[in-house]
């Protein structure tokens, strides 16, 4: 056995002098992105944050330094409430039926059956669709004269809707088209987390006596939770994020019914620049507090395998 | 009584051919051990009982009734996989009353079972772990549990122990055998260790590629093995076979070897002449059957070169090749006269110790 007496001073190989050199290496490695984040994010963020600070006058100039005033009254005017329950409303639209349909898509393609391939590419396919392209389709497809949908409508002898123009209809519209343009990331996610679910275990369940549904709920499920946690987060950002489509599809319109934060904030900026700012910092803030209390209230039902 | 029985099953994946024409009944109490290297069919034919995978052709029987086209939760059986499979979300407790739940066994009785498997097993302390929190050991126990709990008619098992070390790999060998005696049920144990299947089985079933090779027990497969590959498949280090001639020399039976020839005892001397055999032949002789011949001795012999001595130490493994280059393996008990390295040697075989198979077929000649 090795001793080790107390008087003398023991060497290791490559000491401090080895720790400092990782150090520095370490540094090294991270600049990069280090410098990206601080001039792409960072900064931006900092700006935005100091610009909600001052108020801009009638012809957007800024004006003079109010401090946080500025983020108080973007908080208690009603223009912002409502853009911030439409977007609540659009995120509780789309997400819980997003991934209900991604999860049952999935759970389809993962069916060994004949030509199933050829599903599994279209069901992913709006992955690769942009947010012009796609509202360009739902924009057709909704049209009240020769649009799909009406046309079925006039069919079944019903009234034509005018979707997109109608307070009642146009959030349902627009999430609509929201919800199938991010189907295909949401079949994609659930299709990986499927495949990482081990055969032996939905064999297991087969043996000790599990019907179809059992195994879903049981085995597969669970399994599959931490791939459901990413998605329904993703999902929320997005929604939260949405901009491309209700400037394509609705324009905020009708009388604010699908006016959502970004898209409120993307006419002020114009207008009132530091109000658009203070609105922005605010999204940012309802984001991370969201994001964060998603991951605490879910992750306590979710199973992660070793 | 006949538990399960295989009726001329064959099965084939697209081209592949993975059982052919299998006809095997697991008896009564009995556990049989299904053994041959990967990609032999042992597997696919474990499926078949629990329903995994479907018979092309022939039929499958559980307690006489046909079960082709049976759904597994309607079998009456348990199985314990490789990987143990056990559900990483649930606790040890949920895992092992899984198959109960799926049953709609009343809570009161599941509970009661779960206890009482727990105990037999050991587990009792560990209900409330998940199976990460657990070792290699504890796993495979709560896979077992889990099959036990609901009393089938039929265990499967596949390769249950692979995933452990080799020390509680050969504790855990007994104490399945003994759970086995216990619960008088059959088992039907999959493995590709010849070891694990000689200390465990009632009988064995050896296959190769698809085919059945021989059945029986322990003893009767290694002494009096079908053919050559079930010879050499079973034992360690397996039986010595090489290729002889054999033929009359000044008045007795030998088998002409490369480097000299063996004496062919009486019985098989007549078998051959019964059955008009003579000439091309493979001889094969367990290491413990051959021995160093001491310089005096008269009569047949094979001159062959040492390469190597493994010392095992209760025992020697001398590796010598013959002149034709083939390899042999003698094993010497410690105490016996030893060669060393690059020694010549003469070798000789005990008396009725000699396995002969034909050369083209490699069936034993018997």
């Amino acid at each position: 056995m090795m001793k080790v007496s107390k008087s003398e001073p023991v060497v290791l190989v490559g000491g401090k002098g080895r720790l400092s050199r990782e150090r520095f290496l370490a540094s090294l490695f991270l600049m990069p992105s280090a410098l990206v984040f601080v001039v792409f994010v960072f900064y931006p963020l900092m700006r935005t944050i100091h610009l909600g600070a001052y108020r801009s006058d009638p012809f957007g100039n800024i004006g003079r330094f109010v401090g946080i005033d500025q983020y108080l009254d973007v908080i208690g005017s009603a223009s912002f409430r409502n853009s911030l329950a439409v977007t609540l409303k659009f995120a509780l639209l789309t997400v819980p039926v997003g991934m209900v349909l991604g999860i049952g898509l999935g759970v389809l393609a993962h069916q060994r059956l004949r030509g199933i391939q050829l599903f599994r590419v279209i069901f992913s396919s709006t992955v690769a669709t942009s947010v012009a392209i796609s509202s360009l389709m739902w924009i057709a497809l909704l049209n009240p004269n020769v649009g799909m949908v009406n046309q079925l409508l006039t069919w079944l002898g019903q009234e034509r809707i005018l979707f997109l123009q109608d307070p009642t209809w146009a959030l349902l519209s627009v999430s609509a088209a929201t919800v199938w343009q991010h189907l295909g990331f949401t079949f994609i996610v659930v299709t990986a987390g499927l495949q990482a679910v081990p055969d032996e275990l939905l064999e297991s369940a087969r043996v000790d006596g599990a019907g179809p549904w059992r195994r879903f709920r049981e085995v597969t499920l669970p399994l599959l939770s931490p791939t459901l946690l990413f998605a329904v987060i993703v999902l929320t950002i997005h929604a939260f994020q949405s901009f491309g489509q209700i400037d394509l599809l609705t324009k905020g319109g009708p009388l604010d019914h699908t006016n959502v934060i970004v898209y409120s904030i993307f006419t002020l900026v114009g207008s009132d620049p530091s109000a658009a700012a203070a609105r922005a910092v605010i999204l940012f803030l309802v984001m991370i507090i969201l994001s964060g209390s998603q991951l605490r209230l879910m992750e306590k039902r979710v199973t992660y395998e070793n | 009584m006949t538990v399960v029985s295989f009726d001329q099953v064959t099965k084939r994946f697209g081209e592949v051919l993975a059982l052919d024409q299998l006809s095997l009944d697991v008896l009564d109490d009995e556990l049989l051990v299904l053994l041959g290297p990967s990609g032999c069919g042992k597997s696919t034919a474990l499926r078949m009982i629990a329903g995994l995978d479907e018979p092309t052709s022939g039929v499958v029987r559980i307690n006489d009734q046909v079960v082709n086209g049976v759904d597994p939760k309607d079998r009456d059986v348990a199985m314990v996989f490789q990987s143990y499979a056990l559900y990483p979300h649930k606790s040890v407790r949920q895992n092992i009353e899984f198959p109960l739940r799926a049953r709609k066994v009343p809570s009161a009785e599941r509970s009661a079972l779960v206890d009482e498997v727990a105990k037999q097993l050991d587990l009792a302390q560990l209900m409330n772990r998940k199976p990460r929190e657990l070792s290699g050991g504890q796993r495979q126990r709560v896979a077992l549990a889990r099959a036990l709990v609901r009393r089938p008619a039929v265990f499967l098992m596949d390769e249950p122990l692979s995933n452990l070390d080799a020390k509680l790999r050969t504790q855990t060998r007994a104490e399945l055998v003994e759970l086995q005696q216990r619960l008088h049920t059959s088992f039907v144990y999959v493995t590709h260790d010849q070891v694990e299947a000689m200390t465990m089985a009632t009988r064995i079933a050896v296959m190769l590629n698809g085919v059945l090779q021989q059945v029986g027990t322990a003893q009767e497969v290694y002494d009096q093995p079908e053919n050559v590959f079930v010879a050499q498949f079973i034992g360690s280090p397996p039986m010595n076979v090489v290729d002889a001639a054999v033929v009359d020399h000044e008045g007795r039976r030998i088998a002409r070897v490369a480097g000299g020839a063996f004496s062919v005892p009486a019985a098989l001397s007549a078998l051959l002449d019964s059955r008009q055999l003579s000439g091309a032949l493979r001889v094969g002789i367990r290491p413990e059957h051959l021995r160093l011949a001491p310089p005096a001795l008269e009569g047949p012999t094979v001159e062959a070169r040492v390469r190597l001595v493994e010392a095992l130490g209760h025992e020697h493994h001398l590796i010598c090749a013959l002149e034709d280059g083939a390899s042999v393996v003698v094993r010497v008990p410690v105490g016996d006269p030893l060669a060393g390295d690059g020694e010549a040697v003469r070798l000789i075989a005990d008396a009725d110790a000699l396995h002969l198979f034909d050369a083209n077929t490699g069936q034993r000649v018997s």
